[in-house]
């Protein structure tokens, strides 16, 4: 028998619809994180849309393609829910529940997968998902399974035959460590139907799925030596600082003190030069993406009281360092080599709007230049 | 028999003098005229006293506009308190910022109480002093006093709760 040109149409057109309209399970969406850090917690949410097409009784599988190395057996944890089932069908038939918060449950890859012909879950999940772009990456790779235990049920029709053409979601949150090895490969996520099993000729498969991983090095930035919290201050302002010791004299102290010379508005000079409690820096932790974290100092300050300024007393200039307990080690500047000059923003409360007089040109005079404002904060 | 008849008139005849003798007896309540309470001079009856302890002090910047809480970050907040007395006729105001080292209020405030109104005309509700100073706004969580101390761009607010 010969086929015709038509005929060859007629059946990949056939084909495409029958395929289009028996698949049951459809990816709603993916959300996995392309990079992550060393060491870090991992997040990933899978949505299935189910379009149901015939009644039956379902029950979840899950499996994810993953490097050896990152033990998702162990490492990671599933935690399954469902929507729509028990709106849609639960008035009707009693075994239509939907499933809250289920932790799932990991399957023994090497037991022999349901419906599969005698092969292990390891081995029909490769036959039927494979191994995605990953075949090239040299990278020991392989399927982890789990399971749901509680059964739901799914039909496509409300009683009397009458279809309701409407979806169920099931969602799959993800979590994982990343672990301490750097690499780079497409995980691949798959779902299917415990109650039907690996029956080929049932389509309930989740489509194959591979979506980009890379583990990479965090490299935390570099730490200025001293840092203003607040990008505008004046002297005459609470204001706060933190001070890394990384690469200065007082790396390793435990107790730091911040000391200062303020210059007032009539020249006097005070300075503050004792390690006591009210100059004391208070240790702080801040968690960097990777789940490390970075050990710095933070002081708030507010310079009248620290230079015990009397009323009316301001400041004009204002230089700090910083102390040991003893005193026998200090630090005026960063370790870049930057003195420690605080600058004050302009704008204070307490300017004084001086009312502006209409310019009157004088003959033949010449235009006098504004003069500019305060300089802004570089600290 | 007739000694036994005799016993028993006698003490017919008693009970019915102890039981007369109750019955005629009124109980004796002295006569006390009933007088209105009047309160001590410069006491106002019925007054209902609250402290509230300052909770937070928020410094906000541009970058931080809900603020930063700074009460425990420098050593001279520990000790502030807001007392409100208030009776049907006055609502008494006194603050405790007596390790302070500025005025929040722009003013050196008096020690003990000041005389007070609510304006409950306005949102938030404004507590002042009869003299027209605003001692700070009222919330559902408590009174916040704002202020300013040099720069304009920051903004400070003390949380009495």
């Amino acid at each position: 028998m010969k086929f015709s040109r038509l005929h060859k149409i007629l059946f990949v057109a056939v084909g495409i619809i029958a395929g289009v309209f028996i698949a049951c399970n459809e990816w709603d969406y993916i959300d996995q994180p392309e990079t992550v850090y060393l060491n870090e917690d991992v997040k990933v949410t899978a949505r299935i849309r189910i379009e149901p097409s015939t009644n039956y009784d379902s029950r979840l599988i899950f499996g994810i393609y993953a490097p050896k190395s990152l033990d998702l057996k162990n490492n990671a944890t599933l935690i399954f829910n469902t929507e729509n089932i028990a709106a849609i069908l639960g008035a009707d038939y009693p075994q239509a529940i939907d499933i809250k918060n289920e932790t799932l449950t990991p399957i023994d890859m090497a037991s022999a997968a349901p419906d599969a012909g005698g092969k292990t879950y390891a081995e029909a999940f490769m036959e039927q998902f494979g191994v995605g772009e990953n075949a090239s990456l040299g990278i020991e790779m392989e399927w982890v399974a789990w399971e749901s235990k509680i059964q739901t049920y799914i039909s496509d029709k409300l009683p009397g035959d009458v279809a309701h053409n409407q979806h169920f979601f099931a969602t799959v949150d993800i979590t994982f460590n990343a672990g301490p090895e750097e690499l780079e490969c497409y995980l691949g996520y798959a779902s299917l139907n415990a109650v039907k099993g690996f029956n080929s000729s049932d389509e309930q498969f989740s489509p194959q799925m591979f979506k980009r991983f890379v583990v990479d090095t965090y490299e935390a930035p570099a730490l200025p030596t001293l840092t203003m919290v607040q990008s505008v201050y004046r002297f005459g302002d609470i204001f706060g600082m933190e001070f890394s010791d990384t690469a200065t004299a007082l790396e390793g102290e435990s107790e730091i003190y911040i000391c200062g010379r303020a210059t007032l508005t009539t020249g006097e000079v005070i300075e503050v030069t004792e390690a006591v409690d009210a100059n004391r820096l208070q240790p702080i932790s801040r968690r960097l993406p990777n789940g490390e974290y970075q050990y710095l100092f933070e002081k708030y300050i507010y310079p009248p009281f620290m230079f015990n300024l009397a009323d009316g007393q301001k400041i004009d200039a204002l230089t700090i360092w910083f102390i040991n307990a003893d005193g026998s080690k200090v630090v005026t500047e960063s370790y870049d080599g930057v003195a420690f000059v605080l600058e004050q923003t302009p704008g204070s409360i307490h300017d004084v709007e001086e009312p502006v007089e209409p310019e009157v040109p004088e003959e033949g005079g010449e235009e006098t230049p504004e003069e500019g404002g305060d300089a802004p904060v570089e600290a | 028999m007739k000694k036994l008849t005799l016993l028993l008139a006698f003490a017919l005849v008693l009970g019915t003098v102890a039981c007369s003798d109750d019955d005629n007896k009124l109980p004796y309540i002295p006569y006390e005229p009933e007088e209105p309470e009047v309160p001590a001079a410069g006491e106002d009856p019925a007054i209902q006293e609250g402290t509230y302890y300052l909770n937070e002090v928020l410094l906000c910047d541009p970058a931080h506009p809900a603020g930063i809480n700074i009460k425990d970050k420098v050593n001279f907040f520990s000790s502030m308190s807001m007392t409100i007395k208030q009776s049907p006729t006055k609502l008494l105001v006194s603050i405790d910022d007596s390790n302070s080292p500025f005025d929040a209020w722009g003013v050196e405030l008096p020690e003990g109480d000041m005389e007070c109104t609510l304006d409950t005309g306005v949102v938030p509700n404004e507590l002042r002093t009869v003299d027209g100073l605003l001692l700070a706004t009222f919330e559902r969580n408590g009174f916040t006093v704002s202020f300013q101390l040099d720069s304009d761009q920051l903004t400070y607010k003390y949380k009495f709760q």
